[in-house]
């Protein structure tokens, strides 16, 4: 189910929708599919393609997802109904934190979300620069591809990924973490460092080790396939 | 004060073993497929297998063999395991277990308690240098690369040392209260020598030990300072035990005390021994006891006790007022027998320079003393004023043509009290001439004077001598199995005084050889006294004599013959008969000899005689072999002690001593004869001896 909110001012060759508007998802996405039951609230004018389909949100706007809690708002939007978004601009916040990039693309069927372009995301004591990133709405694990860099911690990775859900982060590759006199390099070649979300009386502090525990490594078993 | 504790160096025997087992758990120092690394900034270097970290505790851990390198100092240290705590703070560093590797040095600890300036080793196993050890705590400070040892025992490839404190710069090691023992021993070992400090000089295997004690079997020694100490001068190390033999010299008339064996210089306070022994020990003198107490400081000395039976005391006080001028003062009680029972006091300046044109030297002294002498004619006292002048002079040594020597001598005596004076005037000419195997000994001994002291000839008294001598020997070996030595001498006396007659005093000629065989060695020896054969006056010795012994690993054989002509009573005066033989024992060897006189058999049909007796203990310790015995023959006495060191084993890659040899027998020292290179011997021992060939 998707619902649908605009603002009353009519476009080009759009449909002027004045009212906010509901509009219900594809039937071929089943209820609680992650982007199954998205909210668009445009910020300005947006028009609809008859043709393609494809609805633009010149003004930008917001897209908030039901199920998943994801928000997306950006300068420009646009999406075709049950199949993809696209946003310029984005900031998109949810269970993985707050992303921002130049570019979003969210596959509505695959429940997949990328972005690229100038790209950095935030959450609880973690703050991440990347080259791109892919959010698999499914299994709630984030796949930063490098050069990643972090500022909290400090780090560097050829590839990080991130648990949504527990916030504990793996890097991959060749890697270097840094913690107070500490300056961790990974073995010639490449390694795994894990980090372990955890909060040391309620302030929240990752914990590194070169041993990545089984149960993280079958989170993300998918990403490391 | 550290003593040297053989327990503790059990703990050596772990060391390679520890040092084994920390390698195994080492880390590769370089970056690896499997080896991470993490940079302590301003600490070190850390290669890994794993790392965790928790900011709960403010700490790390690295695991799955981890290998430090420090920064700024060439240190790495290589562990299982290894703690990081006060990431935030001030960094500290535990492991268990840590190998330590610095300048040459490997340290395996039990544990290490570090922070970023100073690594802190515990319960410390540690080899370099040509040294292995241990010590109770080791400490590394990383700005200075100062190291630090506590309770520290070293094993070098001849001894063994330590102390209590100990700090290395580069390769001399400066230890505190040291103690030093070249024994290898799970007890207490039989000797150690103690020091207030020692420079132990690493890459010469040499320790200087300052203001050291000989500890022999719980006895101190007190001893040179500085005492040099390494694999070729442990030989400087004397046993506290004297072993003597005064003979009564018909000459003189001094009254010998017989056979002695003193317990000498037991430290009793610094400067300060006591002597205590006895002498008489043989049946032909009395025996008497020996308690001295001695001491010096300052150029004075003094000894008082007992000795041979008599109130013993000397205190003696020189000092060199220039580098031509000395002076003393001396004052002696001797009621030993030796000296007339003598007191006296002196007063006494010696002028003296060398002479270099001459090869010699030349003094002048000047004294004067106040002196008492009981001999048995009735008592004797007065002062003594006095000049005496000497010159020695002598052509050069090595020349070949022999050397020529002179001594001068004149002296002028009052004797105030009694309205005596009395000059003597001395002169010996010598000549030495070494002709391949063949030595030439030439000498004449003309002493004029008009023997007008009151005193004995014990003190002072002077009698004319107008004696030439001469002595001719060969040493030889004329094949490498043969041994060829030959001695004669001959003494004349053309006038005649109070103790020898004029006349031909001394016709001695000896012949021996020596063939060794495998395990064998045969010595045919013969021996003739001919000065009572041509020049019979009742005292002088005329005799004939054969003897064969053969020797093979401690068995002694042998047998003699003597035909006596004079003096009475003559005929067949020795037909001996002589064993022996080692009993061998675990860490013993007791080898009894007993020698019989036959003759009194073969002319009279009585027993044989017991001519000689003896007996030889060699004692296998951990610290060496003591050796210890005594041989009586005829009432020649010969004592032996002896101690034959171990060398250490050496460590790997520990530095060789002093040369020595290649092969040969061990070297051995006589304590008379100073220092010289202790070797080792085949069964891996060096060896210093005490001893004395003794005259009847």
């Amino acid at each position: 189910m998707r619902r649908f909110a605009g603002a009353p001012a009519a476009r080009e060759h759009g449909v002027l929708l004045a009212l906010t508007t509901l509009l219900i998802a594809g039937a071929a996405l089943g209820a609680g599919a992650p982007f199954a039951a998205l909210t668009v609230t445009p910020a300005g004018a947006q028009s609809y393609n008859l043709t393609t389909g494809v609805t633009t949100l010149a003004d930008g706007g917001t897209v908030v997802d039901g199920d998943t809690g994801v928000k997306l708002h950006a300068a420009t939007i646009t999406y075709v109904d049950g199949v993809y978004i696209d946003a310029k601009g984005a900031s998109v916040v949810g269970s993985f934190g707050t992303l921002k990039a130049d570019v979003v693309h969210i596959d509505i069927k695959a429940g997949v979300m990328t972005a690229s372009g100038t790209l950095s995301l935030k959450r609880d004591a973690l703050s991440v620069t990347a080259a791109a990133v892919r959010y698999d709405a499914n299994d709630e694990v984030v796949d930063f591809k490098g050069p990643v860099t972090g500022t909290a911690p400090d780090f560097r990775a050829d590839r990080v990924l991130l648990d949504a859900l527990s916030g504990d982060v793996l890097l991959l590759g060749n890697y270097r973490f840094s913690e107070g006199p500490l300056v961790l390099e990974a073995p010639k070649g490449g390694g795994r460092l894990e980090l372990v979300f955890h909060r040391v009386h309620g302030a929240p502090v990752y914990d590194a080790s070169t041993q990545v525990a089984p149960p993280l490594l079958a989170r993300f078993s998918t990403e490391l396939r | 004060m550290a003593r040297a504790s053989c327990g503790r160096l059990s703990r050596l025997g772990l060391v390679l073993l520890a040092l084994l087992g920390g390698a195994l758990a080492q880390a590769q120092c370089t970056p690896g497929p499997s080896t991470s690394v993490l940079k302590l900034k301003g600490f070190a270097t850390a290669y890994f297998g794993q790392l965790r970290t928790d900011t709960a505790n403010d700490a790390a851990e690295l695991y799955g063999g981890v290998c430090l390198q420090g920064e700024g100092t060439a240190w790495t240290l290589r562990a299982e395991r290894v703690g990081l705590h006060g990431l935030t703070g001030a960094l500290e560093v535990s492991a268990d277990g840590p190998t330590l590797s610095f300048e040459g040095w490997q340290a395996h600890a039990a544990t290490l308690s570090s922070t970023s300036r100073l690594l802190s080793l515990s319960g410390v196993s540690l080899s370099g240098h040509g040294v292995v050890g241990a010590a109770d705590a080791l400490t590394l400070d990383l700005t200075s690369g100062r190291l630090q040892l506590s309770a520290l025992t070293l094993h070098g490839a001849a001894f063994y040392v330590s102390g209590s404190d100990a700090t290395l710069d580069g390769d001399h090691l400066s230890v505190q209260a040291p103690s030093i023992t070249s024994c290898h021993c799970t007890g207490s070992p039989l000797y150690h020598v103690d020091g207030v400090s020692a420079q132990v000089d690493l890459k010469a295997q040499r320790i200087v030990l300052n203001d050291g004690v000989l500890f022999f079997a719980g006895v101190p020694v007190p001893l040179a300072s500085p005492l040099s100490v390494d694999a070729s001068s442990l030989a400087k190390l004397t046993l506290p035990v004297s072993v003597s033999y005064v003979a009564t010299d018909a000459t003189t008339g001094t009254v010998g005390t017989g056979l002695g064996v003193l317990l000498t210089h037991l430290g009793l306070a610094p400067g300060l021994f006591a002597q205590l022994g006895a002498t008489g020990l043989d049946p032909a003198y009395p025996l008497a006891g020996v308690a001295l107490l001695d001491g010096h400081a300052n150029g004075a000395a003094f000894s008082f006790g007992t000795a041979s039976g008599g109130l013993h005391f000397e205190l003696t006080s020189d000092h060199a007022l220039a580098p031509w001028l000395d002076a003393g003062f001396d004052s002696r009680v001797l009621e030993d027998g030796m000296r007339d029972g003598l007191h006296e006091s002196v007063l006494h300046a010696r002028l003296h320079t060398p002479l270099r044109p001459v090869g010699g030297a030349g003094a002048l002294t000047l004294f004067a003393a106040a002196s008492t002498q009981q001999p048995s004619s009735g008592e004797i006292a007065g002062a003594r004023l006095g000049a005496a002048a000497s010159l020695r002079a002598a052509t050069t040594a090595g020349a070949p043509w022999g050397r020529a020597s002179v001594h001068l001598g004149a002296n002028l005596s009052e004797y105030p009290d009694q309205g005596a004076s009395q000059w003597g005037v001395e002169v010996e000419p010598g000549y030495a001439l070494q002709v391949g195997p063949l030595s030439v000994h030439l000498g004449y001994l003309a002493q004029f004077t008009n023997g007008g002291s009151p005193f004995t000839t014990t003190l002072d008294r002077l009698e004319p001598v107008q004696r030439p001598s001469a002595t001719l020997a060969l040493a030889a070996r004329p094949a490498p199995d043969w041994r060829l030595a030959s001695n004669v001498a001959v003494q004349y006396d053309l006038v005649g005084n109070s103790n020898v007659d004029a006349g031909l005093n001394q016709l001695d000629a000896s012949l021996s050889i020596t063939r060794s065989l495998p395990g064998w060695q045969v010595t045919a020896s013969g021996e003739a006294q001919l000065a009572g054969v041509i020049s019979p006056n009742g005292v002088r010795d005329g005799t004939l004599e054969a003897g064969l012994t053969a020797m093979h690993d401690g068995l002694e054989l042998g047998t003699r013959v003597r035909y006596r002509t004079a003096p009475t009573p003559t005929g067949l005066e020795l037909v001996e008969l002589s064993a022996a033989v080692p009993i061998h024992m675990p860490n013993l060897t007791v080898t009894p000899y007993l020698a019989l006189n036959l003759a009194p058999t073969l002319a009279a049909g009585v027993l044989p005689a017991v001519s000689g007796h003896g007996l030889d203990v060699t004692l296998r310790t951990c610290c060496g072999v003591l050796k210890l015995g005594y041989r009586d023959e005829e009432g020649s006495w010969t004592v032996t002690t002896a101690l034959v060191l171990p060398t250490a084993p050496a460590p790997s890659g520990s530095q060789a001593g002093a040369p020595c040899p290649a092969s040969g027998p061990p070297a051995m020292l006589s304590v008379a004869a100073g220092p010289a290179p202790v070797c080792p011997t085949p069964d891996g021992t060096t060896g210093i001896m005490t001893g004395a060939a003794l005259p009847p």
